[in-house]
């Protein structure tokens, strides 16, 4: 992937992060919303996304190194 | 009877047995016209419960209500799909294989009975497997073999629930049930196998990359799907589901990520997002059921989109392996882009399961089940990443692993075909302007707007957070990793260790058997050569004796006689 995509996609991701912190600030401290369920009170989808893909790859990385097998093994 | 009045399903399984005898122009007229004719018959037929009696029993053999409905106007434009995929393969098995399958999951859905039930449910065993033989290497026959295996074992297990839940129950209706018993944790178990629970998934992510090119797209929509379609109508808010769907949906992720076959990995996020259905079934308010049956509409369409774009890859390249493709963009760029609206359509806005997956979503957090939301919004990112990202970058952009791209020949019209309309049912069923359509086939009254702007910006920041992490991965150079090697799975525990244990118990019983074997012929042999030295014509017996000798030894034995009887 290029510097030109990932930098956009960077931008992007930052972008949709403020504007998510902001329409939760707007939501709690303006209108006073009741925090009746956790997607209103959670707001750390970005965390949650970019921990899962960590995860996911290096969870993958570590499930080769133990489990995998050249061509099949058999298996 | 006529045609119109045949149970819904039986359509197909009718079409199929004519198609036996057809030409294979006239069959793939057959293949697309029959779902279009059992669609068109779905949308006429009233709501409805045939009854019959039968041994004693009253069978419901077809209901047809709200939450049917749903399942089967999806495996009807699913059948339509698929068969448009596969209308250029002259192969009559499997146009037979595929029409008899499609019909019994169909004829499922429509049962209101166990036992009509479980006729179906076998029925879609025994044809679903000819899909994966018809592969016809020695992979695909043992991985058909042991799918054939677990699938009866299903059978098994729910024929057992339904007959001693009719010995208990004194009824074999296909309704709600309690886990109060033996026997209903026999259906839950029978059920449970075939929609891929924990521990009894393996027979998915083994035999579904072994399918045709074809035969697999079809697999991928029904079976399962059936599966959760029993345990809405069988088990809703059953509350170990809830857990049983959280492992489900995370536990594959990681085998996802790291599979080198992409059949397989579709395989595996296929299992994951039957988890997110499965604790929704466990959550049972109304949203929820909602939530699973919009989902399971949703899902047919993008995983089967997913893997026609996969199979297509296959068909062209000869291979579905990340370790063999990459630079495939220049090659196949509309396959490309039908591809990565199946992989949008898993979360995105604007695309099916944006409308889906979040009613789940939020039947879990009204239900304030903190955990299981946490853990499934974890899940949701990293499907996204380990199929949604994976699959179109590992095909398409990553570097050729050979140096080269592997050359790619012309795929048929007809499969291009298929999936631009499984593109466009994606999106138009998950655009704004689309998704009420959806919601309004749900079996429940629901009040749910999708397309808020909280909504919207959050989901577009869990999944650009997600891709911003795996590409800043795919940079660092710690991914792609895959290197042709295979995954072991759960299933390697019966393949490799129990395996051995069964060949050893197999060789030593064999061994004693030919040594009981031996021993025995040897006594038989000496008991033969005994007799003979006795009553042979050599014998003791057969010698010519003197009258008086044989006289001597009557007295001897007489005397011997009054000996015993006088002391």
């Amino acid at each position: 992937m290029s510097n030109k995509w990932f930098n956009g996609l960077l931008i992007l991701a930052i972008l949709a992060g403020l504007i998510d912190l902001g329409h939760t600030f707007h939501l709690g401290y303006h209108k006073h919303m009741v925090f009746e369920t956790p997607e209103v009170w959670i707001n750390f989808y970005g965390f949650f996304g970019l921990i899962a893909a960590l995860l996911v790859v290096m969870g993958a990385i570590i499930l080769r190194a133990v489990v995998g097998a050249r061509d099949g093994g058999g298996v | 009877m006529s045609i119109i009045d045949l149970p819904p399903g039986m359509v197909l399984i009718l079409a199929a047995m004519v198609a036996v005898f057809l030409p294979h122009n006239i069959r793939r007229i057959v293949l697309i016209g029959a779902p279009v004719f059992g669609f068109l018959q779905l949308i006429d037929f009233p709501p409805v419960a045939i009854s019959a009696s039968f041994f004693g029993m009253e069978l419901t053999t077809v209901r047809v209500d709200g939450l049917s409905l749903v399942w089967g106007y999806i495996f009807y434009i699913a059948a339509f799909i698929s068969g448009i995929y596969h209308m250029h393969v002259n192969d009559r098995m499997q146009d037979v294989a595929a029409l008899s399958y499609m019909g019994s999951a169909i004829g499922v859905v429509f049962a209101g009975d166990l036992v009509t039930l479980f006729v179906y449910w076998e029925l879609t065993a025994i044809t679903s497997v000819f899909l994966i033989f018809a592969n016809r290497t020695e992979e695909s026959y043992q991985a058909g073999m042991r799918y054939l295996l677990v699938q009866i074992a299903s059978g098994v297990l729910l024929l057992g629930g339904i007959v001693m839940f009719w010995q208990e129950k004194g009824t074999v209706a296909f309704t709600a049930m309690e886990l109060d018993g033996l026997a209903t944790w026999l259906i839950l178990l029978g059920f449970g196998v075939k929609a891929a629970f924990p521990l009894l998934h393996t027979w998915l992510p083994d035999a579904y990359p072994q399918g045709t090119v074809s035969g697999t797209v079809i697999l991928s929509s029904f079976t399962t799907k059936m599966a959760i379609y029993t345990l809405v109508r069988g088990f809703p808010g059953t509350e170990i589901l809830i857990w049983i769907g959280v492992i489900m949906a995370l536990f594959p992720l990681v085998f996802a990520m790291a599979e080198n076959d992409l059949r397989r990995t579709l395989a595996y996020s296929l299992n994951t997002q039957l988890g997110f259905m499965v604790v929704a079934v466990g959550i049972g308010s109304d949203l929820a059921i909602n939530g699973v049956a919009a989902h399971a509409f949703a899902h047919i369409l993008y995983k089967s989109l997913l893997f026609m774009a996969v199979g297509s890859v296959l068909y062209r390249t000869g291979t579905a392996k990340v370790s063999e493709l990459g630079g495939q963009w220049p090659n196949m760029k509309l396959t490309a882009i039908l591809c990565m609206i199946g992989a949008l359509s898993m979360s995105a806005p604007l695309f099916a399961s944006f409308v889906s997956k979040s009613l789940i979503l939020s039947s879990v957090a009204k239900d304030q089940q903190l955990l299981v939301w946490i853990l499934l919004l974890f899940a949701a990112a990293a499907v996204f990443v380990n199929s949604g990202l994976k699959v179109p970058y590992a095909i398409f952009f990553a570097k050729p692993r050979g140096g080269q791209p592997r050359e790619a020949k012309r795929e048929p019209a007809n499969m291009t075909l298929a999936m631009i309309i499984g593109a466009v049912l994606c999106i138009g069923v998950g655009s704004p302007w689309g998704y009420q359509y959806l919601y309004d086939i749900l079996p429940n009254q629901m009040e749910y707007a999708p397309y808020t702007f909280g909504h919207v910006i959050t989901q577009l920041q869990l999944l650009l957070f997600a891709a911003l992490g795996f590409f800043w991965l795919v940079r660092s150079g710690r991914y792609p990793f895959e290197n042709g090697a295979a995954i072991r799975d759960v299933d390697w525990i019966v393949r490799v260790p129990v395996m051995r244990v069964v060949l050893a118990i197999n060789a030593f019983l064999g061994a004693a058997g030919r040594l009981v074997r031996s021993g025995l012929v040897e006594c038989v042999h000496a008991v033969i050569d005994l007799a003979d030295r006795i009553v042979g014509s050599n014998g003791v017996a057969a010698r010519h004796v003197m009258v008086g000798t044989g006289v001597l030894w009557l007295m001897v034995m007489l005397l011997g006689y009054l000996l015993v009887y006088l002391f």
